[in-house]
């Protein structure tokens, strides 16, 4: 008995001794862990920090996953009607339902830049190391990353909510969370002065530690700032932004009665732009990529496949562009089939003697030659070396992929990259797009073949000048800058010049046959690079470009096959489409936010 | 055990003149007399010794009793008949005379002596029989109501040594009235016992302890375990529709992984609804039980019967014990049954020429432009015929995958039996079945889907002193698992988007085929060509209980203390690989009739070798004080426990997870009952968990609960003969829940490293720095809390044949730990802040039936029926509030669906036109929605509660048990209501990702074409890609997901006191067939409705007939 109550004992005082130990039992997170405030103490956390912030702009390199801005515009068709390019161009997209909606990862970069920027002072040790200079230089980074989101949201969805300097603290009451949009102008104003500060700290090149560093390359420059700040004020100088009096833009307003896009025209605003694209150019340190054998369609070429050259501005590096590469390859060459040039981009190439094909003696539309035993169709000859680098048309030669050999491709009914031989990997305006692709990346068998990764130009100095040249001709024209970029372009692309060169060409006879061919200019050169889709809405020719457009006749063979008819995807532009929709589930939580309009 | 042990004091030859001299002979019709004289052992006579005579021939029984003169006389034996004679008489030992025989003549006479009982260490033996004479194994026979005691054998016979004080034998039974016999001077005491009336003394299982059922207030269901052992190899697939309050749906029916989600009176809260499980006493997990093992299942529904749970007890909690040994010869049972499965329904696809021309159908409605077929005629026409199977295929990609049948086993014996001082239970148990995947006879390997499971449990009880108790239990299982190298999913996956015409399953020539889009895959690839996996899991459980009595300080009290080991092992050893795959180029065969290919995907030969582990030990600690007394007509009971468990995850893969899980805590009961009428109890639980912060770690749960049993009152005896039994309860208390999911220790904010990153570097140095930022914001976290009330009533009518239990519940959650939704995503933070900020009620019934009635001698009918019906309403659901009443999410049941409401088919495209805006490429045969809002377009905000959502509401079940002498037959049904399926997905949209990918439904010929403009047809326009709205949910897309099936049949055969049995030790034999899932009732025929939402790709649940025969020694 009495061993029993020796146990009995011993067993609750156990009890007890667990009981009072309690706390201790119950903590037990050690309070060694990763904080934020010691990510702002440590170099290397803070540069983490800042490499996600960084990690916000988009790679656009795939295109036919990631945006709508190539397959949403009148340049090609993706033939895929699984992918999200095929609802918007039909029309299926809703504030319910928003495909390619990227304005919560904007703002995500937004908060994380400006919450860096409040912080990384506090980072001793890079001042230890590095000194203040590397500390203000990566606040300066952040605080251009911030500018450039908020560019990349007004492109795409207008007017903005603008945030300054705010963090919100997540446990803020929903009171807090109802902002208003600010006026375009003003969201124009402040990007533009965010831009302006940074390129005053911004460096030049890359650089560390007082000397050029290539393993810095792609950090913000000061040309970066600059190169957003002028594509930022071109579209804010365009006519769907200044003195825009279109019916559906009654109601966008502020709820202090102002117009959220200005309805009165500004002609100011050109100059802005252009003296805004003439710093980027006054720099100095870019220069239009020419190959050193002279060689156009290597240079041309080179454009994008030579890393980091002295035309590209800002830089990302991207790993869609394989993406893109096999999807621009033919079936034949184990590629996709998915990216077809629309018709009326084909007739947007200028002929080899610098004219349109409207104007040109050498354009013929119809009929063939016999081009080493190919029977090619007279609209593809005598074309300026742009188009052989960026169209695949039909019994054009292709090498590269699985290809080992150079062979013509064609894309009749029931050829080898024809729509008989497969459900679906064929392309549904009779071209393929080769712009920019590597053709060594091969899909190989199963998607494990080659591939060819680089970087993606964002900015380069070729669409500065076309910026350039095309503010200048709307403020000031007959402006001489406007010729000499212009044919700058031009000289690069092999393409004979206006008033001057070989074989040159008359000059514009005013300003709206300028505009005409800038606008030629900038839908040629800059093809395929993701402007145009902002481009025709700035411009506010969307209605008229966009809705049917126009390719070979893919069901037929032979002769039939050259017949242009309407591609089997319609390009819808509806009023709506000016700008993206913004969510219904923003409206619900933030009041006073307005919906663009027609959504 | 037998008659031989009892001592026989006639000496026959001693008195043989005697017995000459005195018998007098009656020889007609064969019949003779039997005359004798009881005597003492010093030679009187004794008066008035009852003698009861069986014939051994057919165990008639004759009763007489001796006269002054100690003679007595039966006048009507059968001469050549044995007889067995028992003598009787107050105050001296029993004695008898075994097989005499009848003789004729003067022969049939016997003189005996009885001796005065000497008591010391008397012996006495007997029978028990229940009211119909058959014999009761397994009663407790117990000597003046002390523990010591013994069992019946399967027999119903027992032997027990008495002591010289002893005054009485106590029988008791589960089920049976408790029958106390004085003990006189009689060594063979034969009982009869009787069903109980009332269950007065059955005992219920509560929190940490058990309580008489009469005066609990609390809602528990106890299910019977017979019930569970079906063949299955979870029993979470079967406890819905078998328990009242007990919500379930069972979502895949693949081996090893086919266990249900289950819910205590459904979904109370946003986060983890699901109830806290407890194997003998220890949080365990409720699979993997061998349902043979189970003594008993509660179910404890209420506040009362969970608050002692605290933080762990808000869902509901699910008690198990296993089985322990009884005092008593060694009981052995063995059992092994074995079935073949089939799935219950099969998704039935269209064929590839009904593909091809659905596929043109869809290119031209989405392009009228194209004159143009995807899919010519003749290559229909040649898929059609089959010419060419490798360049026109027709596959079904079901059959290539799928056997139609499988199999399935189970094998059981156990041991149990003990002495007064120590107990055992004994058990193995072994399950086995193999899926119905195909596998590749050539490969090397195996890949089959099977799942192999063995149990064991070992149960000890030892007294070791006459105070003092010990339970040891020590319960394990292992499994294997075999799979295929790629998932189960990803195999249906697989078969679901690949079209048939697409690849042959293998080219002619050998070649395994693989298209040239890398977002399909052959499926007979994937299922064969994969490599296996393998996973091997295991479990050890362990728990020992010491039980001290202690009367020496006050009577009634008593100490528990336990102490539990678990271990958790998985082990997964995956061998994948791959095939070269090639793709034959849409040309005509060459002049030797070989077809060009194309190499598709490049194959890893070998089996690689991928190994994967996990598991997690358990600590558990519990001790407790327990007071149980009766004074006069009052009852109190008391309990103080203290607890707390650690439970680590062995393989954690990150720093957090690798803390220990850990609670603590205390609990107490406070019950009062007088006179079993009216009836009073508190619970309260007092605990901790280490997830939240330090100040809102501890939390007190209260609970109270009042009784009445209005059927005690004097009043109600006038209307006893139709409602025998009539009791009303009602409870109240606080509960809560801790397993509130989002961040661990969320009150810590952290940061997320290793997400996005940058890449910089030109000239060949890649600089990539990997990103890092919030992960996660820390708030001042605490459990939810519950507030639950509960009412019940209970009645039995009808002589207790019928017995009617009712709850009403009504629970009030708060605190519901939510992710905010009110905050725009224009404020840019990462992951919204959590908060306890969701709030939810729940409210419902749940009742069960019983009816148990005896039609005849031979007929016994019982029925039983459940049903649970629980409405859950989003009180606070964190987000911000809807512009419009129809989108409120507030006020509306929990997993309300919404969608847009169908008005029917676009006639025309002047229709379209004039009716709001839909956005995409709509036209006549689209399905149009009401524009709710009025604003003249389809959007978010037309969007309406539709339906009722993917969990039922109301579940029941039912069934009759019908035996026949030695048969029964008993039948489950299974129903589920207030439920539906919302469509849609990947293959169940016709050509949403493109005319490629994607197979087709059978049903696709019921649609809407321009020739054929039906006004309801199941599918609406095909078209080609997401064009438009038509496959946006829907009242078009939402069918009724109720169904009845039935569960169960059963039918068995028991054989029992066979001669040829006796001589091997067998008692019982019983033969059975069990159906499973047999037959379905059920409106939606495109898969196994039970499967629920999207395009019905899962491994289909299973129907199985089972053969089984079970043996007890």
């Amino acid at each position: 008995m009495k061993y029993n109550i020796l146990n009995t004992v011993v067993f609750i005082f156990c009890g007890l001794v667990l009981l009072s130990s309690c706390k201790k039992y119950l903590d037990q997170v050690p309070n060694d862990r990763i904080t934020m405030e010691e990510v702002f103490q440590k170099e290397s956390l803070s540069e983490q920090f800042l490499a996600n912030v960084y990690s916000y702009i988009l790679d656009e390199g795939d295109p036919i996953h990631n945006d709508p801005f190539i397959g949403c515009a009148d340049e090609v068709d993706f033939t895929w009607s699984g992918n999200d390019n095929y609802r918007v161009n039909v029309g299926n997209m809703s504030r319910a339902s928003i495909p390619f909606d990227f304005w919560g990862s904007y703002y995500n970069g937004i908060r994380s830049a400006t919450y860096f920027m409040q912080h990384i002072d506090e980072n001793d040790e890079i001042r230890r190391l590095h000194g203040q200079g590397l500390i203000d230089q990566y606040k300066a980074e952040a605080r251009f990353l911030r500018a450039f989101f908020y560019f990349c949201l007004m492109r795409q969805y207008g007017p903005v909510i603008l945030l300054g300097d705010k963090v919100l603290p997540p446990d803020a009451s929903a009171d807090a969370f109802q902002l208003a949009r600010s006026p375009f102008d003003s969201c124009v104003d402040y990007v533009s002065k965010e831009l302006d500060t940074v390129a005053q700290q911004l460096p030049l090149v890359p650089h560390k530690d007082g000397s050029e560093s290539d393993g810095d390359y792609g950090r913000a420059t000061k040309g970066m700032a600059l190169a957003v700040k002028a594509r930022l004020l071109l579209y804010a100088a365009s006519p769907l932004y200044n003195g825009n009096t279109d019916g559906i833009l009654a109601g966008f307003k502020t709820a202090s009665g102002l117009p959220l896009i200005s309805n009165k025209k500004d002609p100011s605003k050109w100059e802005k732009a252009a003296n805004a694209a003439k710093d980027v150019i006054d720099l100095g340190i870019y220069k239009l990529y020419k190959d050193p054998s002279g060689n156009v369609m290597k240079s041309l070429q080179g454009v994008f496949s030579q890393a980091w050259n002295s035309e590209q501005i800002f830089v990302r590096k991207s790993y869609g562009l394989t993406t893109w590469d096999v999807h621009c390859e033919p079936r034949q060459a184990g590629g996709w089939s998915g990216v077809g040039p629309t018709q009326e981009m084909v007739d947007a190439y200028f002929m080899a003697d610098g004219k349109l094909p409207g104007e040109s003696s050498v354009y013929s539309a119809k009929g063939f030659t016999d081009v080493n035993g190919r029977q090619v169709l007279n609209m593809y000859r005598n074309r300026e070396p742009r188009f052989y680098r960026d169209i695949t048309y039909n019994n054009a030669m292709w090498k590269g992929g699985t290809m080992n050999d150079s062979a013509a491709i064609t894309f009749y009914v029931d050829g080898p990259n024809g729509k008989n031989g497969h459900p679906s990997d064929w392309t549904k305006t009779g071209y393929l797009c080769r712009k920019n692709v590597a053709s060594q990346t091969n899909v190989g068998s199963g998607g494990n073949g080659f591939q060819q990764s680089r970087p993606l130009a964002l900015f380069r100095l070729a669409e500065i000048y076309l910026d350039y040249v095309e503010a200048l001709n709307e403020y000031a024209p007959g402006n001489s800058d406007i010729l000499k970029y212009l044919n700058m372009v031009r000289e690069r692309a092999g393409v004979p010049q206006y008033g001057t060169g070989t074989n040159a060409l008359p000059v514009p006879a005013d300003q709206q046959e300028m505009r005409k061919k800038i606008w030629a200019e900038r839908k040629v050169e800059l093809a395929f690079e993701g402007h145009r889709f902002f481009d025709i809405r700035r411009w506010k020719i969307a209605p008229q470009v966009m809705g049917t457009l126009h390719g070979m006749d893919i069901s037929k063979s032979g002769d039939a096959f050259y017949n242009i008819v309407p591609t089997l995807t319609p390009h819808l532009f509806l009023p709506a489409y000016y700008w993206w929709p913004i969510s219904q589930y923003e409206l619900d939580r933030d009041q006073v936010l307005k919906q663009n309009p027609g959504w | 055990m037998s008659r031989k042990c009892i001592s026989v004091s006639i000496k026959k030859v001693a008195f043989i003149f005697f017995l000459l001299a005195s018998v007098c002979v009656n020889r007609s019709y064969g019949q003779s007399l039997l005359k004798g004289m009881v005597v003492s052992n010093k030679g009187s006579a004794l008066k008035g010794v009852s003698i009861s005579a069986v014939a051994l021939k057919d165990g008639k029984i004759f009763k007489t009793n001796t006269n002054v003169k100690g003679a007595f006389s039966f006048t009507e034996f059968t001469i050549g008949e044995k007889y067995t004679l028992y003598f009787n008489l107050q105050g001296y030992q029993t004695d008898s005379i075994n097989n005499f025989l009848i003789g004729e003549g003067d022969n049939n006479s016997v003189l005996v002596r009885l001796k005065p009982i000497d008591r010391k260490n008397l012996v006495i033996t007997g029978l028990v029989v229940d009211s119909a004479g058959n014999p009761l194994s397994g009663v407790s026979v117990q000597l003046d109501a002390n523990k010591t005691g013994t069992l019946t054998d399967s027999l119903g016979q027992y032997q027990i040594t008495i002591r010289p004080d002893s005054k009485s034998l106590l029988f008791s039974y589960v089920g049976y009235e408790q029958q106390e016999v004085a003990i006189g001077s009689q060594k063979v005491v034969n009982i009869g016992l009787v069903q109980k009336k009332s269950d007065m003394n059955d005992v219920v299982i509560v929190g940490y302890g058990t309580q008489k059922k009469i005066t609990t207030v609390g809602a528990q269901t106890t299910v019977n375990t017979e019930e569970l052992k079906l063949p299955v190899a979870h029993l979470s697939d079967v406890l819905a529709g078998h328990a009242a309050g007990v919500m379930g749906v069972q979502r895949s029916g693949e081996p090893g992984y086919d266990n249900a989600d289950i819910y205590i009176r459904g979904i109370s809260t946003f986060t983890n609804s699901s109830p806290l499980v407890l194997v003998d006493g220890v949080q365990r997990d409720l699979n993997n039980i061998d349902p043979e093992d189970i003594a008993s299942f509660s179910i404890l529904k209420d506040a009362s019967a969970t608050a002692v749970y605290g933080v762990r007890g808000a869902n509901g909690v699910i008690i198990i014990t296993t089985k322990k040994g009884k005092v008593g010869r060694t009981a052995i049972n063995a059992q092994y049954d074995e079935g073949i499965t089939q799935f219950t329904k099969l998704p039935q696809f269209a064929d590839g020429p009904t593909y091809m021309q659905i596929s043109n159908e869809a290119h031209k409605n989405s392009n009228p432009l194209d004159n143009g077929l995807i899919y010519s005629e003749g290559r229909i026409d040649s898929t059609a015929k089959g010419l060419d199977p490798d360049l026109y295929p027709n596959v079904n990609w079901f059959d290539v995958i799928l056997h139609r049948a499988g199999q399935n086993r189970r094998a059981r014996a156990n041991v149990s039996g003990g002495s007064d001082k120590a107990q055992y239970y004994l058990s193995l148990g072994y399950y086995d079945e193999l899926g119905m995947f195909r596998t590749d006879k050539l490969a090397e390997y195996n890949s089959s889907i099977r799942f192999t499971r063995y149990n064991f449990t070992s149960n000890l009880s030892v007294r070791i002193t006459k105070t003092t108790k010990i339970d040891f239990g020590a319960q394990g299982w292992i499994s294997n698992g075999n799979y295929p190298g790629v998932s189960t999913p990803s195999v249906f996956h697989n078969a679901y988007v690949m079209p048939p015409i697409t690849i042959p399953v293998k080219y002619s020539n050998g070649y395994f085929s693989q298209p040239r889009t890398g977002d399909m895959s052959n499926p007979y690839n994937s299922l064969t060509q994969s490599g296996y996996t393998n996973e091997f899991n295991s479990q050890l459980m362990s728990n020992l209980r010491v039980t001290q009595e202690l009367d020496f300080i006050t009577k009634g009290l008593s100490f528990t203390g336990m102490f539990s080991f678990d271990n958790a092992n998985k082990h997964q050893i995956a061998r994948h690989k791959s095939v070269d795959a090639y793709l034959a180029i849409r040309a005509p065969r060459d002049d030797e009739g070989n077809l060009q290919y194309e190499q598709t995907a490049i194959g890893t030969e070998f089996l690689d070798y991928n190994r994967n582990n996990g598991g997690s030990r358990q600590f558990y600690l519990e001790s407790a004080i327990n007071y149980d007394r009766t004074f006069g007509k009052h009852q109190v009971t008391g309990m103080i426990l203290y607890n707390q468990q650690d439970n680590v995850d062995a393989f954690a893969g990150d720093f957090y997870s690798s803390i220990p899980y850990r609670f603590m805590g205390l609990a107490g009961r406070v019950t009062y009952a007088y006179d079993n009428k009216y009836l009073a109890e508190a619970n309260f639980g007092y605990n901790g968990s280490e997830a939240f912060a330090p100040a809102h770690r501890f939390g007190f749960f209260p609970s109270y609960g009042i009784g009445w049993v209005a059927s005690q009152e004097k009043f109600f005896n006038s209307v006893k003969d139709i409602i025998s039994f009539l009791k009303f309860r009602f409870t109240y208390g606080e509960v809560g829940n801790s397993s509130i999911g989002g961040q661990r220790f969320a009150y810590i904010s952290n940061v997320a490293q290793n997400i996005n990153g940058y890449s910089y570097g030109a000239n060949g140095i890649d600089n990539n720095i990997s990103g890092l930022n919030f992960g996660y914001y820390g708030v001042d976290v605490t459990w939810e809390r519950s507030k639950k009330f509960n009412l019940g009533i209970d009645i039995k009518t009808l002589q207790n044949s019928v017995s009617l239990t009712v709850d009403l519940f009504r629970e009030l959650r708060r605190g519901i730990f939510l992710q905010r939704g009110d905050v725009p995503t224009w404020v840019g933070i990462l992951n919204k802040p959590y908060g306890n900020i969701g709030a939810m009620n729940n409210q419902g019934i749940d009742a069960t039936l019983e009816v148990n009635k005896k039609l005849s001698k031979d007929w016994n009918l019982v029925f039983k029926g459940n049903i649970t019906y629980n409405h859950s309403v989003d009180i606070d659901d964190a987000q911000a509030p809807w512009p419009y009443p129809w989108q409120q999410r507030i006020g509306r049941r929990w997993g309300q669906r919404f969608g847009y409401i169908a008005l029917g088919l676009f006639k025309s495209d002047e229709e379209v036109a004039n009716s709001p805006y839909q956005p995409g490429d709509t036209r006549a045969g689209d399905i149009k929605y009401k524009d709710l809002n009025g604003d003249g377009k389809i959007d978010a905000t037309d969007q309406a509660p539709i339906g009722y959502g993917s969990f039922p509401e109301i579940i029941y079940g039912f069934g009759p048990t019908i035996n026949w002498k030695n048969w029964s037959l008993a039948a489950w049904f299974k129903g589920i209501d207030h439920v539906d399926i919302g469509l849609g997905g990947d293959a169940f949209q016709p050509f949403i990702y493109g005319l490629e990918r994607g197979n087709l439904f059978s049903n696709i010929t019921d649609r809407w074409t321009p020739d054929n403009p039906d006004t309801h047809p199941f599918y609406p326009r095909i078209t080609e890609g997401n064009t438009n709205m038509n496959y946006q949910p829907s009242t078009w897309w939402t069918k009724s997901g109720a169904f009845l099936r039935m569960q169960t049949i059963q039918l068995n055969y028991d054989i029992h006191d066979k001669k040829w049995m006796n001589r091997i030790g067998l008692s019982h034999l019983n033969i059975y067939f069990i159906g499973y899932n047999l037959a379905t009732i059920s409106g939606f025929k495109l898969w196994d409705v039970e499967l629920g939402d999207g395009n019905g790709a899962a491994y289909p649940l299973l129907k199985t007939y089972n053969l089984g025969v079970k043996m007890m020694f």
